[in-house]
C-alpha cells in the first residue's frame, strides 16, 4: 500500500501548487486523478515517485517513508508510464522494453538475455511481440504507449503511475489503453492514473480522486463520486449524465 | 538487436560489427606504420622485431629510428585521441540529449586551448607548463559552465549548454587576445599551428600521458554505458527507473572532462570528429549504447588515423590535422543531415 499524508508542494514562494493532499493506493486498484488542467495532478504523481520533493508531509512506500529511500529503490516499487513520446536516438522496441531492468542491475552491469526474453514475454503480454525489432520512434502513438507500458513490466513494480497515457491516442486506442489498465489491476497491479475524459474514468476506473486548485475535493468509489454535480463543481461547467444501452455518459450541456 | 522470436540470442549482429571494426582498426594500423613521406622498408622493421624477439644485438637503422621514435607513438597517440574525442562526443549527446553535441560543449576545448596558449606565450620551453595550463584551464572552463548553471534560477540541461557557449566564447576571446600579444615571428605561428591541431610533436612521453589521462576515462564511460541509454530518455524517466541523474551527469561530465582536456595539451583542437563518429557508429551498429560506445571508440581510432594520414602526406609539408577533419567532417555531417531518417537521431 501506498499511503499519502498531508504532503504539499510549491514550485515558487508565492502559492501551493498541491495542498495537505491524502490519499491511499491499494494493491490491485485502478485509480483516476481527475481534474481541470493545472489542477495539480502531475504534481502528485511526480511526489508519488520521488521525481518532486514534497514541502510537508510524508509518504509511504509499503511503511517505508519514501524520505529514507533511494532512487533505485523507490524504482523497485513504483514505475511510470511517460506520455507517450519520441526518443532523441532511434532505439528498438526490445532496446526501450529491457531498460525497464535497470533498477536491478548492480552497478555498471547490462541486461542479460534472460532479461531480453522477459522484455521479450512483456510485448507478449500486450500482443506486440512483432514490433520487438522496430524502430521505437517509428511506431503510432498507441504502440509507443503499450511499449512504454511494456516497460513498466519489465520494471516488476507493484505500483504503476500514468499521467495522462490516453492524451495522444485516438478514440479506439485511448479505450484499448484502458482495457489494458484495467487488466493489469485484476492481475494485481495497483494503477494510478491521471485522466482528461471522466467517461473512461467512470468506465474503467475502481476509485476517482477529483482534484481542484491543487486540493482533492471529492474521493471514493467511482459509482459514488461519479455524478454530475461534482464533475460540474471540479469542471466549473454543467455535466449532465445519462444511459445509453445501460452504459453512462457523461457530457457538458 | 535482431530478435525474431524470444529465444534468440540478443545482439550478435552488433557483436560481429563490433569485431569487424576491430578488425579494420587492426589493418589501418598497420598500413599507417608504414605511410608516410619518410619509407620505411617493411623487411628491415620484421628483421629488427625478430632481432628484439630473440635477444639479438640491435643494430638501430634509421628506419627502425623513425619507426619506433616517431610513427609508433604518433599513431598510438592519434588513436587514443580519435577514441577520446569520440567516445566523449557519444556521452555528451546521451547526457545532453543533444545530437549536436560535442567535447567542446561545456568549454572544455576553449579552456584548454587558452591554457595552451599562454603557456606558449609565457615559456615555450616547458611542455609541462603546457600539458599543466591546457589541464588546469580547461577545468577552469568547466567549473565556470558550472557554476553558472548552478546559480541561473533555470534548472536543467539546456542552461548548461548555454553557459557552455558563453564560458567557450569567453575563452576563445582570451586566445585571441594572447594571439595578439604574442610576438608574431616566433610565438603566434606557433600558437596558432598547435591548436589548428597536430600529432607532430607526438612522442612516448604523450603515450604515457593519454595512457594515465585518458585510458581510465574510455574504460570508466564504456562500464556504465547502459546508463547513457536511460539518460538519454530524459531526466524525469531515467529517475523513474532509478538513476539518480543528478549524480550520474557530474560523473560522466567529469569523466569527460579529465579525458578531453590532455587531448588538447598534446593534439591541439581536433575539431569535428568528436561530432560525426558517434553519428557513423549509429549508423551502422543502432543506437544502444551497449554496442554503440565500444564501435564509437573503435571508429574514432580509425578516422583519425586515416585523417591523420592524409594529414602527413598529401603535401610535403604537413598540414594540421583540423583542415583534414573539417574538410571531411562537415561535409560528411552534411550528408548525415539530409539522411537524418537513417543516422539514429530523431530530433
Amino acid at each position: 500500500m501506498i499511503s499519502i499524508k498531508n504532503i504539499s508542494f510549491s514550485y515558487d514562494t508565492v502559492r501551493d501548487t498541491i495542498k495537505n493532499i491524502s490519499f491511499t493506493l491499494n494493491k490491485g486498484e485502478l485509480i483516476a486523478l481527475l481534474g481541470p488542467n493545472g489542477s495539480g495532478k502531475t504534481t502528485i504523481l511526480k511526489c508519488l515517485n520521488g521525481t518532486l520533493k514534497p514541502k510537508t508531509g510524508e509518504i509511504y512506500i509499503e511503511n517505508h517513508n519514501i524520505k529514507n529511500l533511494s532512487y533505485k529503490e523507490i524504482a523497485k516499487f513504483i514505475s511510470v508510464v511517460p506520455q507517450e513520446h519520441s526518443a532523441i536516438f532511434s532505439y528498438l522496441v526490445i532496446d526501450i522494453v529491457a531498460m525497464g531492468i535497470t533498477p536491478y542491475l548492480s552497478f555498471g552491469r547490462m541486461p542479460t538475455k534472460k532479461d531480453y526474453r522477459t522484455a521479450y514475454t512483456k510485448l507478449e503480454f500486450f500482443n506486440i511481440q512483432h514490433l520487438a525489432e522496430k524502430n521505437y520512434n517509428q511506431l503510432s502513438g498507441g504502440e509507443k504507449q503499450l511499449v512504454l507500458i511494456a516497460r513498466a513490466l519489465m520494471q516488476n513494480t507493484d505500483y504503476l503511475i500514468m499521467d495522462e497515457p490516453t492524451s495522444h491516442l485516438d478514440f479506439k486506442n485511448q479505450h484499448l489503453l484502458m482495457k489494458e489498465l484495467k487488466k493489469l489491476s485484476e492481475n494485481g497491479k495497483s494503477v494510478i492514473t491521471a485522466l482528461h475524459d471522466p467517461n473512461l474514468a467512470l468506465r474503467f476506473c475502481d476509485r476517482i480522486i477529483m482534484v481542484k486548485n491543487g486540493e482533492v475535493i471529492f474521493s471514493g468509489e467511482n459509482t459514488k463520486v461519479m455524478n454530475p454535480q461534482n464533475l460540474q463543481i471540479l469542471y466549473d461547467a454543467p455535466v449532465s449524465m445519462n444511459k445509453v444501452e445501460d452504459v453512462s455518459i457523461i457530457y457538458i450541456n | 538487436m535482431h530478435i525474431h522470436n524470444k529465444n534468440q540470442t540478443p545482439g550478435q549482429h552488433q557483436k560481429r560489427t563490433l569485431l569487424y571494426l576491430l578488425l579494420i582498426l587492426l589493418l589501418l594500423f598497420i598500413i599507417s606504420l608504414f605511410v608516410g613521406r619518410y619509407k620505411i622498408s617493411f623487411v628491415e622493421i620484421i628483421n629488427t622485431i625478430k632481432n628484439l624477439l630473440l635477444r639479438n644485438d640491435i643494430q638501430s637503422s634509421n628506419d627502425w629510428l623513425v619507426f619506433f621514435h616517431i610513427r609508433l607513438p604518433r599513431i598510438i597517440l592519434v588513436m587514443f585521441v580519435g577514441s577520446v574525442l569520440s567516445i566523449t562526443g557519444a556521452t555528451y549527446q546521451s547526457v545532453f540529449r543533444n545530437p549536436l553535441a560535442s567535447p567542446s560543449i561545456l568549454g572544455v576545448s576553449a579552456g584548454s586551448a587558452f591554457g595552451v596558449a599562454l603557456a606558449i606565450l609565457i615559456n615555450e620551453e616547458s611542455l609541462f607548463d603546457t600539458y599543466l595550463l591546457s589541464f588546469l584551464l580547461g577545468l577552469v572552463a568547466v567549473l565556470f559552465t558550472f557554476f553558472i548553471s548552478v546559480w541561473s534560477k533555470v534548472k536543467g540541461v539546456t542552461v548548461l549548454v548555454l553557459a557552455g557557449m558563453a564560458v567557450t566564447s569567453f575563452f576563445n576571446a582570451c586566445v585571441s587576445l594572447v594571439q595578439y600579444l604574442a610576438d608574431p615571428y616566433e610565438k603566434l605561428p606557433n600558437i596558432v599551428f598547435w591548436l589548428m591541431g597536430s600529432f607532430n610533436r607526438a612522442g612516448w612521453r604523450e603515450v604515457y600521458i593519454s595512457l594515465f589521462t585518458m585510458l581510465p576515462g574510455i574504460i570508466i564511460l564504456l562500464i556504465l554505458r547502459w546508463y547513457l541509454n536511460v539518460m538519454s530518455m530524459g531526466e524525469e524517466e531515467a529517475l523513474s527507473m532509478g538513476i539518480n541523474v543528478r549524480r550520474m551527469r557530474i560523473l560522466l561530465i567529469i569523466v569527460s572532462t579529465v579525458m578531453v582536456a590532455p587531448t588538447v595539451a598534446v593534439a591541439g583542437q581536433v575539431s569535428w570528429i568528436g561530432l560525426i563518429t558517434p553519428h557513423i557508429a549509429r549508423y551502422i551498429i543502432g543506437a544502444n549504447h551497449r554496442y554503440m560506445l565500444p564501435a564509437t571508440c573503435i571508429l574514432g581510432s580509425v578516422l583519425l588515423l586515416i585523417m591523420d594520414n592524409i594529414a602527413r602526406t598529401i603535401t610535403p609539408a604537413e598540414i594540421p590535422i583540423s583542415i583534414v577533419t573539417a574538410f571531411i567532417g562537415a561535409p560528411f555531417f552534411v550528408y548525415l543531415l539530409l539522411r537524418r531518417r537513417e543516422s539514429g537521431w530523431n530530433q
